[in-house]
Protein backbone atom coordinates (compact mmCIF):
# COMPACT_ATOMS: atom_id res chain seq x y z
CA UNK A 1 0.00 0.00 0.00
CA UNK A 2 1.73 3.40 -0.90
CA UNK A 3 1.80 6.29 0.90
CA UNK A 4 -0.84 8.49 0.75
CA UNK A 5 -0.32 12.27 -0.80
CA UNK A 6 -2.03 14.91 1.03
CA UNK A 7 -2.83 16.69 -2.17
CA UNK A 8 -4.36 13.51 -3.78
CA UNK A 9 -5.88 12.16 -0.54
CA UNK A 10 -9.43 11.87 -1.66
CA UNK A 11 -8.02 9.94 -5.12
CA UNK A 12 -6.07 7.89 -2.92
CA UNK A 13 -8.10 7.05 -0.28
CA UNK A 14 -10.62 5.52 -3.13
CA UNK A 15 -8.19 3.59 -4.57
CA UNK A 16 -7.31 2.01 -1.38
CA UNK A 17 -10.70 1.03 -0.86
CA UNK A 18 -11.08 -0.21 -4.08
CA UNK A 19 -8.41 -2.20 -3.84
CA UNK A 20 -8.94 -3.23 -0.05
CA UNK A 21 -9.28 -6.87 -0.51
CA UNK A 22 -11.08 -9.38 1.43
CA UNK A 23 -7.95 -11.49 1.38
CA UNK A 24 -6.92 -8.72 3.76
CA UNK A 25 -8.68 -8.61 6.32
CA UNK A 26 -11.97 -10.30 7.16
CA UNK A 27 -15.69 -8.28 7.37
CA UNK A 28 -15.79 -9.78 10.87
CA UNK A 29 -12.41 -8.47 11.96
CA UNK A 30 -12.96 -4.81 10.05
CA UNK A 31 -16.31 -4.71 12.53
CA UNK A 32 -14.21 -5.33 15.28
CA UNK A 33 -11.37 -2.93 14.71
CA UNK A 34 -14.30 0.08 13.59
CA UNK A 35 -16.01 -0.58 16.63
CA UNK A 36 -13.28 -0.73 18.99
CA UNK A 37 -12.39 3.12 17.71
CA UNK A 38 -15.99 3.88 18.06
CA UNK A 39 -17.21 5.96 21.15
CA UNK A 40 -19.91 3.15 21.97
CA UNK A 41 -21.51 2.58 25.20
CA UNK A 42 -19.78 -0.32 26.78
CA UNK A 43 -24.05 -2.19 26.31
CA UNK A 44 -23.37 -1.85 22.47
CA UNK A 45 -20.03 -2.69 22.90
CA UNK A 46 -20.90 -6.02 24.41
CA UNK A 47 -23.44 -6.43 21.51
CA UNK A 48 -21.28 -6.24 19.33
CA UNK A 49 -18.84 -8.61 21.23
CA UNK A 50 -21.73 -11.57 21.53
CA UNK A 51 -22.77 -11.22 17.87
CA UNK A 52 -21.06 -14.72 16.62
CA UNK A 53 -22.61 -13.72 13.15
CA UNK A 54 -20.27 -11.36 10.94
CA UNK A 55 -23.50 -10.09 8.99
CA UNK A 56 -25.49 -9.56 11.56
CA UNK A 57 -22.41 -7.33 13.49
CA UNK A 58 -21.97 -5.15 10.64
CA UNK A 59 -25.56 -4.36 10.60
CA UNK A 60 -25.37 -3.51 13.84
CA UNK A 61 -22.32 -1.25 13.83
CA UNK A 62 -23.80 0.01 10.40
CA UNK A 63 -27.13 0.92 12.21
CA UNK A 64 -24.62 2.76 15.03
CA UNK A 65 -23.28 4.71 12.07
CA UNK A 66 -26.02 6.03 10.73
CA UNK A 67 -27.77 7.07 13.65
CA UNK A 68 -24.60 8.86 14.91
CA UNK A 69 -24.28 10.56 11.59
CA UNK A 70 -27.99 11.42 12.04
CA UNK A 71 -27.40 12.64 15.58
CA UNK A 72 -24.48 15.04 14.79
CA UNK A 73 -26.44 16.08 11.08
CA UNK A 74 -28.97 17.57 14.16
CA UNK A 75 -26.65 18.61 16.06
CA UNK A 76 -27.78 16.39 19.19
CA UNK A 77 -26.64 13.36 21.42
CA UNK A 78 -25.49 10.33 19.13
CA UNK A 79 -25.83 8.55 22.08
CA UNK A 80 -26.61 4.85 21.12
CA UNK A 81 -30.00 3.62 19.66
CA UNK A 82 -29.17 -0.09 19.52
CA UNK A 83 -30.89 -2.71 21.74
CA UNK B 1 9.19 -7.20 17.36
CA UNK B 2 5.96 -9.14 17.59
CA UNK B 3 4.78 -10.09 14.29
CA UNK B 4 1.03 -8.99 15.03
CA UNK B 5 -1.03 -11.63 13.50
CA UNK B 6 1.05 -14.31 15.06
CA UNK B 7 -0.49 -12.86 17.93
CA UNK B 8 -3.93 -14.00 16.43
CA UNK B 9 -2.81 -17.55 15.08
CA UNK B 10 -1.15 -18.89 18.26
CA UNK B 11 -2.24 -22.47 17.72
CA UNK B 12 -3.33 -21.99 22.19
CA UNK B 13 -6.32 -19.99 20.75
CA UNK B 14 -7.52 -22.58 18.92
CA UNK B 15 -8.76 -24.67 21.32
CA UNK B 16 -10.39 -24.68 25.19
CA UNK B 17 -8.53 -23.38 27.65
CA UNK B 18 -7.99 -23.32 31.43
CA UNK B 19 -6.18 -21.41 33.93
CA UNK B 20 -6.52 -18.31 32.39
CA UNK B 21 -6.66 -15.00 34.72
CA UNK B 22 -9.94 -12.97 34.34
CA UNK B 23 -9.85 -9.21 34.60
CA UNK B 24 -13.41 -8.28 35.24
CA UNK B 25 -13.78 -4.26 34.71
CA UNK B 26 -17.13 -2.54 34.78
CA UNK B 27 -18.08 -0.87 31.86
CA UNK B 28 -15.54 -2.15 29.48
CA UNK B 29 -15.50 -4.58 26.93
CA UNK B 30 -12.75 -5.82 24.73
CA UNK B 31 -12.43 -6.96 21.02
CA UNK B 32 -10.48 -8.64 19.05
CA UNK B 33 -8.16 -6.40 17.00
CA UNK B 34 -8.78 -3.45 20.26
CA UNK B 35 -5.61 -2.17 22.02
CA UNK B 36 -6.66 -1.78 25.68
CA UNK B 37 -3.97 0.37 27.95
CA UNK B 38 -4.08 -0.61 31.59
CA UNK B 39 -3.46 0.59 34.44
CA UNK B 40 -3.23 -2.00 37.93
CA UNK B 41 -3.36 -0.96 41.10
CA UNK B 42 -5.33 -3.05 43.39
CA UNK B 43 -3.33 -5.83 45.03
CA UNK B 44 -5.20 -8.71 43.80
CA UNK B 45 -5.25 -7.14 40.18
CA UNK B 46 -1.33 -6.82 40.50
CA UNK B 47 -0.86 -10.68 41.61
CA UNK B 48 -3.03 -11.30 38.09
CA UNK B 49 -1.24 -9.10 36.32
CA UNK B 50 1.94 -11.21 37.36
CA UNK B 51 0.27 -14.58 36.75
CA UNK B 52 -0.96 -13.22 33.50
CA UNK B 53 2.71 -12.11 32.40
CA UNK B 54 4.41 -15.69 33.35
CA UNK B 55 1.35 -17.43 31.47
CA UNK B 56 1.78 -17.30 27.99
CA UNK B 57 0.68 -13.50 28.91
CA UNK B 58 -3.00 -14.23 28.42
CA UNK B 59 -5.90 -12.80 30.26
CA UNK B 60 -9.26 -12.38 30.02
CA UNK B 61 -11.42 -8.78 29.98
CA UNK B 62 -14.73 -9.03 30.99
CA UNK B 63 -17.49 -7.02 31.57
CA UNK B 64 -20.02 -6.80 34.34
CA UNK B 65 -23.97 -6.70 33.70
CA UNK B 66 -24.09 -3.52 35.70
CA UNK B 67 -22.12 -0.50 36.69
CA UNK B 68 -23.40 -0.80 40.17
CA UNK B 69 -22.65 -2.25 43.50
CA UNK B 70 -19.26 -4.46 44.04
CA UNK B 71 -18.02 -6.91 41.89
CA UNK B 72 -19.15 -10.21 43.22
CA UNK B 73 -22.72 -9.17 43.96
CA UNK B 74 -25.38 -11.50 42.44
CA UNK B 75 -26.27 -8.36 39.90
CA UNK B 76 -22.91 -7.94 38.80
CA UNK B 77 -22.29 -10.82 37.47
CA UNK B 78 -20.32 -10.90 34.55
CA UNK B 79 -21.03 -11.35 30.75
CA UNK B 80 -20.85 -15.06 29.50
CA UNK B 81 -19.35 -13.26 25.83
CA UNK B 82 -15.94 -12.17 26.75
CA UNK B 83 -12.71 -10.80 25.24
CA UNK B 84 -9.05 -13.12 25.55
CA UNK B 85 -6.37 -10.74 25.42
CA UNK B 86 -2.63 -10.70 25.58
CA UNK B 87 -0.26 -8.40 26.89
CA UNK B 88 1.77 -6.47 24.54
CA UNK B 89 3.23 -4.23 26.83
CA UNK B 90 4.03 -4.27 30.34
CA UNK B 91 5.93 -1.57 32.57
CA UNK B 92 6.19 -2.69 36.33
CA UNK B 93 6.52 0.15 38.42
CA UNK B 94 8.55 0.42 41.57
CA UNK B 95 5.79 0.35 43.71
CA UNK B 96 4.52 -2.86 42.38
CA UNK B 97 1.53 -1.46 40.12
CA UNK B 98 1.70 -2.10 36.21
CA UNK B 99 1.09 -0.26 33.47
CA UNK B 100 -0.41 -2.87 30.45
CA UNK B 101 -1.85 -2.72 26.90
CA UNK B 102 -3.97 -5.80 26.19
CA UNK B 103 -4.54 -6.69 23.12
CA UNK B 104 -7.52 -7.91 22.45
CA UNK B 105 -7.55 -11.79 20.29
CA UNK B 106 -11.03 -13.54 20.12
CA UNK B 107 -14.12 -13.56 22.07
CA UNK B 108 -14.43 -16.22 23.77
CA UNK B 109 -17.45 -17.79 26.23
CA UNK B 110 -17.20 -18.79 29.77
CA UNK B 111 -17.42 -21.97 30.59
CA UNK B 112 -18.08 -21.33 34.36
CA UNK B 113 -18.01 -18.18 36.25
CA UNK B 114 -21.23 -17.91 38.84
CA UNK B 115 -19.03 -18.45 41.33
CA UNK B 116 -18.37 -15.30 43.52
CA UNK B 117 -15.04 -14.06 42.19
CA UNK B 118 -12.47 -14.87 44.28
CA UNK B 119 -8.93 -12.78 44.68
CA UNK B 120 -8.97 -12.88 40.62
CA UNK B 121 -10.72 -16.37 39.20
CA UNK B 122 -9.50 -18.53 37.05
CA UNK B 123 -11.77 -19.49 33.93
CA UNK B 124 -12.17 -22.14 31.74
CA UNK B 125 -13.34 -20.85 28.42
CA UNK B 126 -13.94 -21.72 24.97
CA UNK B 127 -12.86 -19.67 21.60
CA UNK B 128 -16.70 -19.30 19.73
CA UNK B 129 -16.45 -19.86 16.46
CA UNK B 130 -17.72 -17.44 14.51
CA UNK B 131 -20.58 -18.07 11.52
CA UNK B 132 -19.00 -16.94 8.26
CA UNK B 133 -20.07 -16.50 4.59
CA UNK B 134 -17.73 -18.98 3.34
CA UNK B 135 -15.02 -17.00 2.69
CA UNK B 136 -11.85 -18.22 3.92
CA UNK B 137 -9.28 -15.65 5.68
CA UNK B 138 -6.19 -15.68 7.39
CA UNK B 139 -7.33 -13.02 10.21
CA UNK B 140 -10.93 -14.35 10.79
CA UNK B 141 -12.54 -13.33 14.94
Amino acid sequence: MGKLNNDHLEEDLSKMIKNFSYQDISLGALTDLVSAYLPLASKEKQMILEETDMVKRAEKLIFELKFKIYSLQRGGSSSTLLN
Amino acid sequence: MTNLLSLFQDEILNSSMKNIPIFPLPGHVLLPGEPLPLHIFEERYKQLAEFALTQKRLMVLANLKSDLGKIGEEKNKIYDIAGLGRIVLDERMADGRFNLVLLGLKRIRIKYSQKPLPQYSFLKLKVLKMKSMGLSHKWEN
